[in-house]
């Protein structure tokens, strides 16, 4: 965890983006899919982690274990989570326990979509050429998709709600359920 | 002597603004002795109106009895006065308060509210010469007439030398030397080296001592005198008139006007509200009341202001309400506001836009602060992480939004008591960068939100900015703005060796008044309630200073410096400009490296701020640059090798001012050795030379990172004027706050020592008034000496922005 971590560290003391994604993660990481809860939204909200701010109605929340290293809340340049080829919005950071609860706009084949840290980039850079570099390079590195029987344990059936607001609310619960880091709790 | 007429009106304190021009529309009725009366003609004509009286016909002396014949009548040579000639008996003239035989002292004002009383006995006629006029002690101009036994008052429209006589014509003269001089402050700070006492500063800790001097070689004539140094509550001069008593006054000390100057401590009362204003009466008389000849300092303004413990809660209580948009992620809201605020009109409206992995409810300490001060605070949910764009929309939705909801929103309480044309935009970490890119938006039109614009915004402040857009868009443009960080943040580390983190670019580009406050000691988190101890993942910290203590300090900088800049408190400004080995405020502790910029054009001579003319020998203000300091080199405050082991060959070690930014900042850097005297000078454009009504001469200096000649805890020198006759004048920054060392950490690098810390230095005018022979009026160079004799030993600093500034604070 700690040579991730100061690896991590050492990219985000780069002078500047790099050009080619370097995942921060070899598929080691992202240790366990717990749950992933696809849902629908009557109401559309705005995916914001892109250079190109979309509504979506469907999405997926996911909670994850991972490496605690790279579950720290940083202001800095820090790796983003990527699922495919898009960075996942963090509901926290469990930078004790490594508990995280993200979510990305769906469907989501998890069978075939791997999870893993990718590059620093902010993700209001990312746009769609860069996602798909990301995952060309985490590839490379080794990453993969979970198995498929990880993925049938941890897939709910979708949810249908109003708004997203009832999606943060489950998120919120989720997070309280799985964290060990006390600041998870005052968000 | 004589302690003055007793019982006299105090008009002068009461007339403001008056020119001294001629009162005698204010004149009460005379009552001459030549009045017409009415009274029949009598068979005499010298005794018309006069039965039974002695009168003066001219220089005559005539006496009439009750049937209006003339008893006598004798043409006197020396005046007449009462109906009788003026004897040649000796006159005596006496100023009150003033010592036999020496030239009395009058302060100027143009408004005669400074005059010295004289007691004429015998007969004469009162004349002044020079710059003074007479009057009588009603403000009536005193008549160029024989008198007798009178009081009367001297003031003096200008400085200058001149006499006041009593005349009997043909017989004695009787004459005393006056000087006008202008008012000068009493209180001040007594200082270990010259100028020994500075009245400069306007701010004092309650609870602390502040010094009263009644300079000897200025109030020559009081040598020797006792008095009262008495505290007063401030008054305006219409109070002052109305009651000159000095009342239950809160401190009084005695002391005298000796031979040399020897100022007297005075404890400063402690300060119940946010600044208390304080006059200081020097009473001569001991007689608890303000009389002429006493000294006032404090008579438009306070002489003084106390502030007590700025991080404490103000008057009033605050509250706080949640405003939630539903279906919306981004519309969530806590607003802090104080539970009175249907008395307090309109209230300024501070927005805080929190930063990544923070949240928004985490800054209780600042926002229940403010409004127990007076002061709407919202504090917003800010979506940080896709990056300070995306936290820059949601800050400019977050206001816009409040703002179009003030009457329903938390039951509209709100409503008719938000000021919208005063906004403080305060943003941490990615938030920080999130509110200049929001104004930038604002700024260029790219942002159009329905209830406010650009006007609206009067301030923006960073806590631990990152900076990933550059200085381009990140840009505060002429709005206020403040950058508050700490050298222990182990997140935006404002390292050498990470461009976006370097937040010190978005102070260089900021073209308003600009303020830094650098806490040593401090780190991220420590600027919310809840974050993680982000200190810890540096590999080596100096002291850390805490969560407490850090917003404590916050709350003192924030509240200081917004008082300031919207409600007009100026005496606060000094909170942001003198360092805190020579002003440390109640509630500071650790280290502060502060810097206060004045706006491009705003009441300031720019000598030098090395962006143009970039050679060593010419400053950018066109004057010549020479100096014997070792290693003179001018350049771009970007740190080359983006870590910070020190090699004498890199000059710019440390710098973290530009990250090969267009339009970089520049700066000079420069070292002396033990042993070694040297000195640099900056040559002053012609038109400049007039320094008489300047303020202070004003720099940027830091040590510079990990060299060995780092001087713990902080570095001085000297700063010099040198007028056309070649004759310099010298003070020390010492006693004006030194500059501090850099913050011990390790990392980037061997040694330990974080990124340079620029402070800025000011140095009063004031403190160089006291050599009569520099002329102020045509000073040609200011120099900065370095060595042993002029302060530290040895070291090695960097320089920027070295200005001369007109006006007052800030």
């Amino acid at each position: 965890m700690t040579v991730v971590l100061l690896a991590a560290l050492a990219r985000a003391a780069d002078d500047a983006p790099a050009d080619t994604p370097v995942p921060a993660d070899d598929g080691h990481a992202v240790r366990a899919l717990v749950a992933a809860i696809p849902f629908h939204l009557a109401t559309p909200t705005t995916w914001t982690m892109t250079a190109s701010p979309r509504p979506v109605d469907r999405g997926v929340l996911l909670e994850l274990r991972a490496d605690p290293g790279l579950l720290v809340p940083r202001d800095a340049a820090s790796p983003l989570l990527y699922v495919g080829e898009t960075p996942a919005f963090p509901f926290n950071w469990d930078h004790v326990g490594g508990c995280a609860v993200v979510w990305v706009p769906g469907p989501v084949d998890l069978g075939s979509t791997e999870i893993w840290f990718g590059s620093d980039r902010l993700a209001e850079r990312v746009d769609a050429a860069w996602g798909v570099a990301e995952r060309r390079a985490a590839r490379a590195v080794g990453v993969r998709p979970f198995p498929a029987a990880d993925v049938a344990a941890a897939l709910a059936p979708e949810l249908s709600v109003a708004s997203f607001d009832e999606i943060e609310a489950l998120a919120r619960k989720r997070v309280r359920a799985c964290t060990s880091t006390p600041e998870d709790l005052l968000r | 002597m004589f302690s003055g007429p007793e019982g006299v009106n105090v008009w002068w304190l009461a007339v403001i603004g008056c020119s001294g021009g001629d009162p005698t529309d204010d004149r009460p009725a005379p009552t001459d002795a030549t009045e017409e009366t009415g009274t029949p003609p009598t068979t005499d004509p010298a005794c018309a109106g006069h039965l039974d009286e002695a009168w003066c016909d001219g220089d005559d002396a005539v006496t009439c009895d009750a049937d209006g014949r003339v008893v006598s009548q004798s043409t006197c040579d020396h005046g007449c006065v009462g109906g009788a000639c003026v004897s040649c008996d000796a006159v005596s003239l006496q100023v009150a308060l003033s010592n036999e035989g020496a030239t009395a002292v009058v302060e100027v004002d143009g408004a005669g509210r400074r005059p010295r009383a004289v007691h004429l006995t015998g007969t004469a006629t009162l004349s002044v010469d020079g710059p003074f006029r007479l009057l009588r002690t009603d403000g009536t101009d005193l008549p160029a007439t024989p008198q007798t036994d009178v009081d009367a008052l001297v003031v003096a429209d200008d400085v200058g030398a001149g006499t006041l006589t009593a005349t009997v014509p043909g017989c004695s003269q009787v004459t005393v030397p006056l000087v006008g001089v202008p008012p000068t402050p009493l209180v001040g700070q007594t200082m270990d080296q010259a100028p020994w006492f500075e009245t400069a500063w306007d701010l004092f800790n309650g609870g602390s001592d502040a010094q009263v001097l009644v300079d000897p070689d200025r109030y020559a004539d009081r040598v020797g005198m006792t008095f009262d140094a008495v505290l007063v509550p401030h008054r305006s001069a219409a109070e002052w008139a109305s009651d000159p008593g000095l009342g239950s006054a809160t401190a009084t000390v005695g002391g005298s006007v000796d031979g040399h100057p020897l100022p007297v401590p005075i404890p400063v009362p402690a300060a119940g509200t946010l600044l208390e204003g304080w006059d200081l009466v020097i009473d001569f008389g001991r007689d608890g009341r303000l009389d002429p000849g006493d000294l006032l300092d404090g008579l438009d303004t306070p002489a003084f202001q106390a502030i007590g413990d700025l991080s404490e809660p103000g008057p009033y209580t605050p509250r706080r309400g949640d405003v939630d948009v539903a279906n919306d992620t981004w519309l969530h809201q806590v607003v802090y506001a104080p539970v009175e605020i249907g008395t307090l009109g309109t209230l300024p409206l501070v927005v805080i836009s929190h930063g990544n992995g923070h949240d928004y409810h985490w800054y209780d300490w600042l926002g229940n602060h403010l409004a127990s001060w007076g002061y709407v605070v919202m504090s917003h949910k800010n979506n940080t992480m896709p990056g300070p764009r995306t936290a820059a929309t949601t800050t400019l939705d977050n206001v816009d939004y409040l703002l179009g909801h003030l009457g329903t929103e938390l039951g509209g309480v709100l409503d008719g008591h938000v000021d919208p044309h005063t906004q403080i935009w305060i943003g941490h970490s990615r938030g920080g960068e999130g509110v200049v890119l929001a104004y930038d938006r604002l700024f260029r039109g790219t942002a159009t939100p329905a209830n406010y614009d650009l006007s609206d915004i009067v301030m923006v402040s960073s806590i631990a900015p990152t900076i990933f857009e550059g200085p381009d868009a990140a840009d505060p443009h002429d709005v206020a703005y403040h950058l508050l960080a700490g050298s222990s943040d182990g997140d935006v580390t404002g390292s050498v060796g990470q461009a976006t983190v370097q937040y010190f670019r978005i102070f260089q580009r900021a073209t308003g008044l600009n303020l830094v406050t650098y806490v040593q000691g401090a780190d991220h988190n420590d600027f919310n309630c809840c974050g993680a101890e982000d200190s810890a993942w540096a590999p080596s910290q100096g002291p850390l200073i805490g969560r407490e203590a850090a917003q404590r300090l916050a709350r003192v900088y924030y509240l200081a410096t917004i008082e300031a800049l919207v409600r007009g408190q100026d005496a606060l400004w000094e909170i942001d400009q003198r360092p805190l080995d020579a002003f440390r405020p109640v509630g500071i502790a650790s280290p502060v490296a502060t810097q206060l910029k004045r706006g491009q054009g705003d009441r300031k001579l720019v000598v030098d701020d090395f962006q143009r003319n970039t050679t060593v020998d010419l400053s950018s203000s066109g004057g010549s640059v020479s100096g014997t300091v070792r290693d003179l080199s001018e350049g771009k405050l970007d740190d080359p090798d983006r870590e910070l082991s020190w090699r004498e060959n890199q000059p710019m070690n440390g710098m973290t001012w530009s990250s090969n930014d267009a339009d970089p900042a520049r700066g000079a850097v420069f070292g002396w050795d033990d042993g070694d005297d040297v000195l640099l000078d900056f040559e002053l454009p012609a038109a400049a030379a007039d320094l008489h009504t300047a303020s202070a001469v004003s720099m940027r200096v830091c040590q510079r990172t990990r060299n060995p000649s780092m001087v713990r805890p902080t570095l001085d020198f000297g700063v010099a004027l040198v007028d056309g006759a070649g004759h310099e004048t010298e003070v020390p920054t010492a006693g004006y706050g030194g500059v501090v060392r850099t913050y011990e950490r390790g990392g980037s690098g061997n040694g330990v020592g974080w990124v340079n810390e620029f402070q800025t230095l000011r140095i009063p005018i004031t403190g160089f008034v006291g050599d009569p022979d520099l002329d102020l009026t045509d000073v040609r160079t200011v120099r900065l000496r370095f060595g042993a004799a002029h302060g530290s030993p040895h070291g090695r600093v960097g320089l920027d922005d070295l200005e001369i500034l007109t006006e007052a604070t800030p």
